[in-house]
């Protein structure tokens, strides 16, 4: 089994892969290429071909006991994270990409000690709302 | 220095350097008033989308206020407002200060630093500017990479959501690896990014809450505001207003947003626990983040569902009436505050009369200018105040014009007292004369004058008015001197080289101004007679007693302390001076030298393209009744010499551009004498 230093960053295509067995869990090549598919034009075949040299590469564990082999990602997601966070370009202007963001969530984590606090306020509210 | 500092020095003297700083320093004061009625108007008023619209007045405000300022201090568009203003900023340039090194006010201070906050603005934006270029292309390229198509069902799901919703544009659901919190990317293609394990790791009720907030993101372009929102952070980014009313942007946006949420569904209560649901699994996924987290209390999150779960009410009606007072107190204060800057339009034509040409306007416009009532009459009375001034008229530019106003400046700059620079006696002379052709500078004083002193020499000077307040038509050899008394500097007595009740010959007809006097003022008028008896003097005195005689003889009233002669002889010369100088003086040409000889023709035939008689550009002047010149004419015929004046008929010159430049050389002249005889 190779150490985690060992393997190599993920290319776009690769990622992509990578990010729908994240989604769904261990699937077969054609799960993985009907799922791209629904964004956009994919073949079937690139898409084996991309998932076998994954699987030699070490990203890719797979699964040979069916027929249709079932591929799984060889790291979790967080794994993935870490290393593109580590690159120093990504790292540098992260914090102007968080001002750029739009969301449900402001770009800023809230501390553990102030969840708890929410804990409280909400449950507080469900109490009195009885 | 390296040469961008070089660069940078260079850049910092301009004039617009000089603008660019001031209107940074202007922003504060504007930013200051904007926010302050921006939190009179939050403390009124509730609802989120006003307070979100009023916030983005109030950035845009600023931004404006910004601009507009530069515009006004900016040099050219200064002279584009008819120049009927000085086009200096509201406190003066550079101002070196006369005696030591060190700014004498807080305005000096100012002024000393206004031009170089310019260049640390443009680096600071610039700095700001490639950050947010890197931030936005990273965020794009988030809807690229680590992507894939959100399950089916979620896909209908969304649909329906964004009927509810009435939002129209398509929009993408994908979830993203890279993604730590749900989001929305791009404007004209939106997509909604969700991170891998929200859409199936959370209750169904609350993952639609978050989508239908994204969705009215998506509803309110919020991206794109928010975009064009971090530009105009960019270009503020030094100014502490302007941090706090970004951020008042986008809290209300978010509260808008859950306003939305919690209208169309009406449990804000659910939406609260949704929103810390997803807080949560965001923590807990330990994301790798160089990011401190927030503190205990206060957080926005933790304000957000305070908000959610207790709404304030309308806070009843003194709101209204006091947004209603912080308006009228900004429209009262903004003409008040603008003092500096833009003027009263009756105030511009007083400061043009006063404070511009106050120096050079002659009492007969100044009277013909009050009497103007309306600005188009006043307009056009200013240009031809300057044309008439203008040493090449027709030209692009008009030198008296630059010229006058570069001494304005250069006053304001070396002069200023506790009064600007063009109000001091020095700016005063300065403005009128120029730059004098020596100065006799006396830091310390001397033997005689027991104070800081300085003396300008002007050789030639055409009309002034010395310390007694006496005019005088023009003087060689004028010497005016500046005593410091007090602080303050003030013209002391002048004494110029002609002879008058009270000058001092002795110390002002030298060499050179004498050979000045025979070569260049009475050149025309001299007869050779009166000019070898003049060179043959040796002592000053003797000159001086000369040249007194010289317009005595000339002078048609000789009781009076007016000699009309002389005075109109000087003003030929100033004026040929004035019309026709171009490769040499005025007086020096052809039709300067007629025009001090003989005076205004009483017809001008002017051909600027020629004719079939002449194929070059030329003039004829007719003089109706000429009386014959002291000195001599070219012609073909010639005044006896040493003869009192004859009287001749009319007299016909024609001078000829043969070159194209400008220069008219005498052609032509005709003389028809009294029995009607041409010559």
């Amino acid at each position: 089994m190779r150490g985690k230093a060992d393997l190599p960053r993920p290319t776009d295509a690769e990622l992509e892969i990578l990010t729908v067995l994240w989604s769904t869990g261990p699937a077969t090549v054609r799960q993985v290429y009907e799922t791209i598919a629904r964004r956009r034009e994919a073949q079937y075949s690139t898409t084996l071909k991309f998932m076998q040299i994954m699987a030699d590469k070490g990203l890719l564990l797979r699964d040979e006991e069916q027929r249709a082999h079932v591929y799984r990602a060889a790291r979790p997601r967080e794994w993935t994270q870490q290393q593109l966070a580590g690159h120093l370009l990504e790292r540098a202007f992260s914090g102007s990409a968080r001002a750029l963001l739009v969301g449900a969530l402001s770009a800023k984590k809230t501390s553990k000690a102030e969840l708890a606090e929410l804990r409280k306020l909400l449950d507080e509210y469900t109490k009195e709302a009885k | 220095m390296s040469p961008i500092m070089n660069l940078v020095d260079h850049w910092v003297k301009t004039p617009a350097a000089d603008a660019l700083g001031w209107t940074l320093v202007h922003s504060l004061w504007e930013g200051a008033a904007i926010a302050a009625a921006l939190a009179v108007m939050l403390a009124a008023v509730r609802s989120a989308r006003v307070r979100y619209a009023a916030a983005c007045v109030a950035l845009a405000a600023l931004l404006a206020g910004f601009a507009v300022t530069l515009w006004h201090l900016w040099p050219e568009t200064a002279g584009l407002r008819e120049s009927v203003q000085l086009d200096l900023p509201p406190v003066g340039p550079l101002a070196p200060v006369a005696a030591g090194g060190e700014p004498s006010s807080f305005a000096d201070l100012l002024a000393t630093i206004a031009p170089w906050l310019a260049p640390l603005w443009m680096a600071g934006v610039l700095l700001f500017s490639l950050q947010s270029a890197m931030g936005w292309l990273r965020l794009s390229g988030l809807r690229r990479r680590g992507v894939c198509a959100a399950p089916a069902a979620w896909q209908l799901e969304l649909a329906r959501l964004k009927a509810e919703l009435r939002v129209s544009r398509p929009v993408a659901l994908l979830e993203s690896a890279l993604a730590e919190t749900p989001m929305v990317v791009g404007h004209l293609k939106p997509v909604i990014l969700a991170p891998l394990g929200f859409l199936a790791g959370l209750p169904a009720s609350q993952v639609e809450a978050i989508l239908l907030h994204e969705l009215a993101h998506i509803r309110r372009a919020d991206y794109l505001i928010n975009t064009v929102q971090r530009l105009v952070d960019g270009l503020l980014f030094y100014h502490p207003a302007a941090w706090w009313i970004s951020r008042v942007i986008r809290t209300e946006r978010e509260n808008c947003c859950d306003d939305a949420v919690v209208a169309l569904h009406g449990d804000a209560h659910s939406y609260a626990e949704a929103l810390t649901a997803l807080e949560l699994t965001r923590v807990e996924r330990a994301w790798p983040s160089r990011e401190p987290a927030l503190a205990a209390s206060g957080g926005s999150l933790m304000r957000r569902i305070e908000r959610l779960l207790y709404p304030k009410g309308p806070s009843g009606l003194w709101a209204p009436a006091a947004v209603a007072l912080v308006l009228m107190a900004a429209a009262a204060m903004a003409p008040a505050a603008w003092q500096g800057g833009a003027k009263q339009d009756g105030g511009t034509w007083t400061k043009w009369l006063n404070e511009d040409v106050v120096y050079i306007i002659t009492p007969q416009e100044k009277a013909a200018f009050e009497a103007l009532k309306t600005d188009e009459t006043r307009q056009q009375f200013v240009a031809q105040f300057w044309e008439r001034r203008n040493p090449m008229p027709g030209a692009a530019e008009n030198a008296f014009k630059k010229e006058h106003y570069r001494r304005i400046a250069y006053a304001n700059q070396h002069w200023r007292e506790n009064k600007p620079g063009w109000q001091t006696d020095r700016g005063r002379i300065y403005i009128q004369f120029g730059p004098p052709d020596e100065i006799d500078s006396h830091p310390h004083s001397d033997n005689k004058v027991k104070a800081p002193f300085e003396q300008w020499r002007y050789r030639y000077l055409d009309g002034f008015v010395d310390a007694g307040r006496r005019r005088h038509v023009n003087g060689n050899n004028v010497i005016f001197t500046f005593v410091e008394r007090k602080g303050a500097w003030a013209q002391a007595e002048t004494v110029q080289g002609e002879p008058q009740a009270n000058a001092k010959p002795e110390s002002t007809v030298t060499p050179s101004a004498t050979a000045k006097w025979l070569n260049e003022d009475v050149v025309y008028i001299i007869q050779p007679a009166e000019k070898a008896a003049f060179e043959s003097l040796t002592t000053g005195d003797e000159r001086q007693h000369f040249i007194e005689q010289f317009w005595e003889r000339r002078d048609p009233t000789p009781g009076t302390p007016e000699n009309e002669y002389k005075e109109e002889h000087y003003r030929r010369m100033a004026y040929a001076n004035q019309r026709w100088t171009a490769s040499k003086p005025g007086w020096q040409t052809d039709r300067g030298r007629i025009y001090i000889q003989y005076g205004p023709p009483d017809e001008i035939d002017s051909h600027p393209a020629g004719s079939d008689r002449i194929k070059a550009p030329y003039e004829e002047w007719l003089y109706r009744h000429i009386v014959g010149a002291h000195g001599t004419i070219q012609s073909r015929a010639s005044f006896s010499e040493g003869k009192r004046p004859d009287t001749y008929g009319a007299a016909a010159f024609t001078f000829v551009d043969k070159t194209g430049t400008r220069n008219f050389t005498l052609e032509n002249t005709v003389l028809i004498d009294k029995q009607g005889t041409a010559k």
